[in-house]
């Protein structure tokens, strides 16, 4: 971004809510199951089904309004939004729009250079998602799959107060975690369980009216909604300074991710008309202040207030904290294991190191990828010095299969440390005296040279003395 | 006893359900009226027998092998539900409506399916793929509709009770124009899962029949919340006072302007009975109610355009051939929907559409809730209004069908209950000079259905229709 031009972007956010059953009715909602299972005469759209709101549905949505911080309205209206389309089988979306069920709300980033600020949001609103099409390569067919066709979404729309691509992808990084915590949703950008449009444009510094934007689609990670935005801002100010701005038209474009540019989508945008009205088969969504106080109260804390808390309470290096806030599961789970007497900084290490990692492999949530009592003792293990770090880890996965006590597995495969002094001194006197070259160099004050002295004295002892204390004790008897 | 509870009480004692519904499978199968589009035999027969087993087992059931024909928008697992359109052609509903089951459950066996006008589009049953519905009482003339189908199967003794639904009229007026009850519920008091929908906010299942004891019984065992009707609401329906004597009656000194000498005359005949029974006739005002009409057709095509936009020829009914998605659509609805369907559906679409929302549907919305308002300070001085159902009797084929707005105005007295979701009826009360019957309406406060029927029972008796004094029918 140069100097004269400044980007502003607003992202609009679709959130599939991780409901059992879908937004209208009782059909199962998941992701991967073989197309057309998870559908009902209401999914179908068939003639005579009727939408009922599932309850689960709103209390997510509601959880998500007050983890953002939204006023959370008393009386909302659905209202049908209408357009023809194979993946939206009754002819119209049920959806939100003129009174959403969440007005205002802002979502705290933590900026590149440093420091935070909050994003506003205009609203948060509820609604269905449609079915998908796939275009059959083979002939002149397309083809319907409906299990995704009434899935509930949140709908949430920031205000156009980003300025930078690194600040949208803080702004989405900052929102899924928050969505994640409190669990409303997985967010998986590859699954479509979060999905982002972007709306850039751009203007002199300075001046206070927007220029005209132009909406990213097509954005399915993070990291193509950064590129995206990076190249749409660079596209527009090139326009700007070569003074052809009246060039930037209002319109929709695609990311190409291979090739790294937008296109614009096929066909002019018609001005298409929704046709919006309050839909006569769902009462409006009432929600007493008594509702929200009790969604508010089975909420978690939040995992900014988690980050600090781990920074401020066990000293925790603030980007550990962070990493280890992404999900509510891996916070708690340094927590446990510092209760289980893990010192802070090495239970964020090998949470990190360890436990996440295993995560990633297996999928499996952390506490069974990784028994949290297990680490713990193994933890101690390191810690008292009985057990080496670098076997600890080799052996790690070993342990695990073996099912062994942490203690039993180390000392039945004889990697227990040697904590007898007059054994130690005696490996370092041998070694001294074998290499009396490297124990002049340490003595006349080349450290390194101690390298040479532990390392035969790591040999001697099989692997079995502790490297702190095997440097101590040549230090010692150098007379250092 | 009534037609349908007398069937009932001899199944609950032993007799075979069987008997009844055959002769209601036979009786359908050879009427004249083209009333019936459809019988469903094997599921009928299946259905009389498994009454048969739960009475054997010991279960009393309040409509234990009563046959009932079921108009063609309500939906019945394994079979058509057309709605009387070729949109719908081909359509085979894979779930029973709530109402329907309910009934069934009650011990009710569906022996045929009605005719009706196309997606309910229509007051004199004109509008059907299947051709129109003959009057019982004239063949020249039509049945009334939308549920003409249903009327005049009651009104010919095929069935004892006919299911219908009413969006602006369509139950009370065919059945006043057939000469039978017809009773239109409070809005929300039966399930409209597995209606196909109109006009959501407005439509309501009632049932049709010769006596009100069974329209009674088939309004008790549809109605009650339902978890699949976010629109259900839970009615307090407590047994009626059955006497006319104290009755607060109002009328509505505009009802009687623009009707048929005979009409008036038999209004006029009826209040003067009700008052000799023992009524207070008391002058109510409806200063919102000569909008009805123009509400009406703004809300009602406005949620039709809506709720037919699932009719696109991707996942059921009539199909066009066709060469991309456009055409897809336009050429399967365009083929598929009547005349009068795609008039409402157009008219439904202008109205919602952005810078007329406002001016029409809005505006519709808001001069609603004034008509609903009229009708709660009008019940705050009677228990129910007493007025005509149609300004005529059942007219000729073809008279008003050139004539959408001539049509539209024949439902200008039923179509304020649907606007304020109130319940009304239409009970027979004489004949005009051609023999024709002459319809009543009768229409009350929410939940007082119950008690519009017990009214409406001692007013027919008193104009003369044959039916056994209320306390002997209960």
């Amino acid at each position: 971004m140069d100097a004269d031009y400044e980007a502003v972007i607003g992202l609009e956010v679709h959130c599939q809510l991780q409901t059992e059953s879908k937004l209208f009715s009782g059909a199962r909602a998941a992701f991967g199951a073989p197309p057309n299972t998870l559908i009902d005469p209401t999914v179908l759209g068939l003639p005579g089904a009727l939408p009922v709101v599932n309850a689960r549905a709103v209390e997510l949505a509601v959880r998500a309004a007050l983890a953002f911080g939204g006023q959370v309205q008393e009386r909302s209206l659905f209202e049908r939004k209408h357009y023809f389309y194979p993946d939206l089988p009754k002819g119209y979306q049920i959806s939100q729009y003129e009174r959403p069920y969440c007005l205002g709300g802002a979502v705290t980033i933590d900026l590149p250079e440093g420091g935070t600020r909050d994003i506003g949001l205009v609203r948060i609103h509820l609604e269905e998602d449609a079915g998908k099409l796939m275009h059959d390569e083979r002939g002149p067919w397309s083809r319907v799959d409906l299990n995704r066709a009434g899935v509930p979404l949140i709908e949430i729309v920031s205000q156009p107060d980003l300025r930078s691509p690194a600040e949208a992808y803080a702004y989405l990084w900052e929102l899924r975690r928050v969505l994640r915590w409190v669990g409303v949703s997985d967010c998986e950008m590859q699954e479509g369980s979060l999905r982002c449009d972007a709306n850039v444009s751009v203007r002199r510094r300075g001046e206070q009216r927007l220029g005209t934007r132009v909406e990213i689609k097509n954005l399915n990670s993070l990291r193509h909604v950064e590129a995206a935005i990076a190249y749409e801002i660079a596209r527009q100010s090139a326009l700007c300074r070569a003074g052809r701005a009246h060039e930037i038209e209002r319109c929709t474009v695609l990311w190409d991710p291979d090739a790294k540019v937008t296109r614009p989508m096929r066909g002019k945008e018609d001005a298409a008309d929704y046709r919006y009205f309050p839909d006569p088969d769902l009462p409006p969504l009432r929600l007493s202040a008594e509702r929200i106080a009790a969604i508010r109260a089975a909420m978690p804390d939040l995992p900014r207030q988690r980050e600090r808390w781990l920074c401020e309470r066990y000293g925790i290096e603030p980007a550990a904290a962070r990493e280890l806030t992404q999900e509510r599961a891996v916070a708690d789970f340094v927590e446990d294991l510092i209760r289980r007497g893990a010192p802070p900084r090495l239970a964020a290490n090998w949470t990190r190191e360890e436990a996440l990692r295993r995560v990633a492999e297996t999928g499996k949530p952390i506490a069974e990828a990784l028994p949290p009592a297990l680490l713990a003792a193994v933890i101690a293990l390191v810690e008292s010095g009985q057990v080496a770090r670098v076997v600890a880890k080799a052996e790690l996965d070993a342990l695990l299969t073996s099912g062994e006590p942490p203690a039993q597995y180390f000392a039945s495969r004889g990697m227990i440390q040697v904590q007898d002094s007059a054994q130690l001194a005696a490996w370092v006197a041998q070694a001294i005296a074998a290499e009396p070259k490297a124990a002049a160099e340490l003595r006349a004050g080349n450290d390194k040279a101690i390298g040479r002295l532990v390392g035969v004295t790591m040999k001697l002892s099989g692997g079995k003395a502790q490297p702190q204390a095997v440097q101590a004790e040549i230090r010692r008897q150098l007379g250092l | 006893m009534s037609p349908a509870l007398a069937i009932a009480e001899a199944v609950n004692r032993g007799t075979s359900a069987r008997a009844a519904v055959e002769r209601a499978l036979a009786a359908c199968r050879a009427e004249r009226w083209n009333c019936i589009v459809r019988t469903c035999e094997a599921e009928a027969l299946a259905a009389a027998e498994a009454v048969d087993r739960r009475v054997r087992a010991g279960e009393r059931l309040p409509l234990a092998g009563v046959p009932i024909a079921v108009k063609d928008n309500l939906c019945i697992t394994g079979l058509p539900a057309t709605c009387c359109s070729r949109m719908l052609a081909g359509y085979i509903a894979p779930y029973t409506a709530t109402a329907i089951a309910r009934l069934q459950d009650a011990g009710a066996v569906v022996v045929a399916q009605t005719n009706m006008d196309e997606f309910a589009f229509g007051s004199s049953n004109e509008t059907s793929c299947y051709g129109p519905v003959r009057n019982p009482h004239d063949p020249t003339r039509i049945p009334g509709g939308s549920s003409g189908g249903s009327a005049a199967a009651v009104a010919a003794g095929l069935v004892p009770i006919a299911i219908g639904s009413d969006t602006g009229g369509s139950i009370r007026q065919p059945a006043g124009l057939c000469g039978c009850f017809g009773l239109k519920p409070t809005y929300g008091l039966v399930s409209r899962y597995g209606l196909i929908a109109f006009g959501s906010s407005l439509d309501q299942v009632g049932p049709l029949a010769a006596d009100p004891a069974d329209a009674e019984a088939a309004l008790l065992a549809m109605a009650g919340p339902d978890p699949l009707d976010a629109t259900s609401v839970a009615w307090e329906l407590s047994a009626p006072a059955a006497s006319l004597a104290g009755l607060r009656l109002g009328v509505v000194p505009a009802h009687r302007e623009g009707l048929q000498p005979a009409v008036r005359a038999a209004l006029e005949a009826c209040c003067e009975r009700a008052r000799a029974a023992g009524a207070e006739l008391v002058e109510v005002e409806l200063p919102h109610e000569r909008y009805a009409v123009a509400v009406y057709y703004i809300i009602g095509t406005g949620e039709a355009a809506s709720n037919l936009a699932r009719m696109d020829g991707v996942r059921f009914g009539h199909r066009a051939e066709a060469d991309d998605l456009a055409a897809l659509y336009a050429e399967s609805r365009g083929q598929g929907f009547g005349a009068e369907a795609k008039r409402r559906i157009m008219l439904g679409t202008f109205v919602l559409s952005t810078g007329y929302y406002e001016a029409y549907y809005r505006k519709a919305m808001q001069v609603r809730r004034l008509i609903r308002d009229d009708f709660r300070a009008a019940f705050a001085r009677c228990a129910a209004i007493l007025g005509p159902v149609s300004p005529t009797t059942a007219f000729r084929f073809g008279e008003k069908l050139a004539d959408p707005l001539q049509m539209y105005l024949s439902d200008i007295f039923t179509i304020a209950a649907n606007l304020a979701g109130i319940p009304a009826l239409s009970f027979p009360c004489g004949r005009d000079p051609d023999g024709l019957p002459i319809g009543l309406q009768l229409s009350g406060p929410p939940g007082s259905d119950r008690q519009l029927l017990a009214w409406s029972r001692a007013l027919a008796i008193s104009a003369g229709v044959p039916l056994a004094p209320c306390d002997a029918a209960a």
